[in-house]
């Protein structure tokens, strides 16, 4: 995890350098892929909400400034864009350990201890999404029975909150894989080492 | 029960769990522990959903991005190298102005020291400026930029504290120009002694400069014009300045390919807003908590004994913040101490807006205050210094924000004067 560095060029910071040296068990290698995978689907759907979000508003100024009208459903809409980016954006944020935390403790811990303490934070980290998974879940169902206000072309505002046990899911996943690799490699010091001989080679 | 909650919470924030699971965890166990639905958490955080200048957050954030990684930064030390390059102490206000802007647009985050760092280190050290006078320079200037608009940290504060972003535009101008003269004046006392012979002024290089950066120049006047012109929310200008930046760099000057270099770009700067949005998500929910049971209140009266007025509250608040943010990153630091000053802020009398700039000014110091400030950690790998020589470098800096800060603290006209000339 890192703090502000998450706004750095991540391929100069130390942080980018985590990310790219980061080891990945064989054993793991499916998840891995699957993480990439969604990853990739996810840049494209932030792309197409950044896309969005600079049409309406723009549409909204050029309707207003130019023909004294506007749409009255896009004002909506674009905060609602706003929030899904926010989802989205968190979601890779888990990918590339860009979270904004506290580090400035385990900043100056021993190699081995920052490690472990990496480990027991994803592990938290996995279990709290879960955690409130389980509570938007209930709340959503109940939010979606009541059908609610619509916010564009049809589409409700609790139809658009779908994106929380999507997003918490995507970033459980994330965080316990992320867990179960780091953890393993510490467990095993000489599959670790394999892979750095591999990775050398 | 509830301490060991307490307990396991604080050791995860130590070891740096992310502050969005630090932030729903309390808020959930906090309403349960009420005997309240924990699902109050996402009826606050979809709030986002709600407030129109949540907008301008992704859309500045992506256009800063964009300008940082094409070669924005290129044209600006050649445009400022041509204007006051000739000027006594030139490189170094070159140094100090490009770090400034960088700054602004690219929001406080390191980058600046990463992106300049490498182009300006070498050319300070070229024109014979003493190392350590140098490296001060670049490290603090990582976030001295931070009160001019439209810096993301000015945006995240007018959007927790529910004050006008056009109102805090204008009041950080005047703190801004006084923080970068400070440095201007220790650049002509410090950077005088020893550096070689000055640049010339000369009349075509400045126009190639200008030339150069002639697509770049306007994107401060979009923002201006557009707010304090009346065409333009805050909101609308993000869009408009995201649109804007998207064609010049990707088109007109052709630095980002759009296929191989744009996604890249999105990738980035939406893991940020996505690690701000979230966060703030979370707080909205604590807030609510928090507002719930009548901590702000509680704290006030726990304070009130020994804070008597206003003077008093404003240098707790400095030291405090300080402390914060040399443990905290700015976003953090807005996110999660806000909404607890706030009331605090209130009843003491003290306007919102002056507190914003006092806020973020404290911040910008703590950025490069030792010794947890995040600019010495970022220095200290890019310039691969030991940390203890920037702690050394960074301090007749800070010392200068200091005094500014001082001012601004304590002579909140300062900030606001310019509010009665100009308003939004």
């Amino acid at each position: 995890m890192t703090g502000p560095l998450g706004a750095a060029l991540p391929s100069d910071t130390p942080e980018g350098a985590s990310e790219r040296g980061r080891l990945e068990l064989p054993l793991l290698a499916p998840l891995f892929r699957l993480d990439r995978l969604l990853v990739a689907l996810e840049v494209g759907i932030l792309g197409l909400l950044l896309a969005g979000m600079i049409f309406l508003g723009l549409g909204q100024v050029v309707l207003r400034e130019f023909f004294q009208s506007g749409w009255t459903w896009a004002d909506a809409l674009l905060r609602h864009l706003v929030l899904l980016a926010g989802l989205f954006g968190a979601m890779t944020a888990t990918h590339a350990r860009r979270h904004l935390a506290m580090d400035a403790l385990v900043r100056v811990l021993p190699e081995a201890a920052r490690r472990w303490s990496e480990v027991m934070v994803e592990a938290v980290s996995g279990a709290t999404c879960i955690w409130l998974m389980v509570i938007v879940v209930p709340y959503l169902r109940d939010e979606l029975a009541h059908g609610g206000e619509e916010v564009a072309f049809g589409i409700t505002q609790a139809q658009f909150q779908l994106a929380f046990p999507v997003a918490l899911a995507v970033m459980a996943f994330r965080f316990c894989l992320l867990a179960l690799n780091d953890g393993l490699l510490l467990c095993f010091p000489r599959a670790e080492a394999a892979l750095l001989r591999e990775r050398g080679n | 029960m509830g301490w060991l909650a307490g307990l396991g919470l604080t050791l995860a924030t130590l070891l740096g769990a992310p502050l969005f699971v630090i932030l729903s965890l309390l808020t959930v166990i906090g309403f349960l522990a009420d005997g309240q639905d924990a699902a109050i958490l996402f009826t606050e955080f979809v709030k986002i959903a709600e407030q129109p200048m949540f907008i301008a957050i992704p859309l500045f954030t992506f256009a800063g991005y964009l300008m940082a990684e094409s070669k924005t930064s290129v044209r600006l030390i050649d445009l400022t190298k041509a204007l006051v390059g000739w000027l006594p102490g030139g490189v170094a206000i070159v140094a100090l102005l490009s770090c400034a802007f960088f700054t602004v647009f690219t929001g406080v985050s390191g980058v600046t020291v990463i992106a300049l760092g490498g182009l300006l280190l070498p050319a300070l050290l070229r024109e014979g400026y003493p190392e350590r006078f140098a490296l001060g320079l670049l490290t603090t200037g990582g976030s001295r930029g931070l009160l001019f608009p439209p810096s993301l940290p000015i945006i995240i504060y007018g959007v927790i504290a529910q004050v006008d972003i056009g109102k805090l535009f204008i009041a950080g101008v005047v703190p801004g120009v006084l923080d970068l003269a400070a440095a201007l004046i220790l650049c002509l006392m410090l950077g005088g002694r020893g550096p070689s012979e000055r640049v010339p002024f000369r009349l075509d290089e400045a126009w190639r400069a200008l030339k150069a950066a002639a697509w770049e120049i306007p994107v401060p006047f979009i923002i201006f014009g557009g707010i304090y012109g009346g065409f333009l929310t805050a909101a609308e200008a993000a869009v408009t300045m995201a649109l804007y930046v998207f064609i010049v760099e990707v088109f007109i000057y052709k630095d980002l390919h759009w296929r191989r270099d744009v996604p890249r770009v999105i990738r980035e700067s939406m893991v940020l807003v996505g690690g701000i949005l979230i966060i703030i998500g979370a707080a909205l929910g604590l807030t609510n908590l928090l507002v719930d049971r009548e901590v702000p209140d509680q704290l006030f009266q726990a304070i009130q004994p020994f804070i008597t007025n206003k003077i008093t509250f404003l240098l707790v608040l400095n030291v405090f913040l300080l402390v914060v943010a040399a443990l905290l990153d700015v976003f953090s630091a807005i996110l999660v101490v806000l909404p607890l000053i706030l009331p605090l802020a209130a009843n003491y009398g003290v306007d919102p807006v002056h507190l914003g700039i006092v806020f973020l000014m404290n911040l910008e110091i703590g950025y490069s205050l030792p010794p947890m400030g995040l600019n010495l950690f970022v220095a200290s790998f890019r310039f691969n210094q030991p940390i203890m020589a920037l702690y050394r470098a960074t301090l007749p800096f800070l010392v200068a924000t200091l005094v500014v800060l001082a001012l601004v603290t304590y002579v909140p006209s300062i900030s606001l004067w310019l509010l009665g000339v100009v308003q939004p």
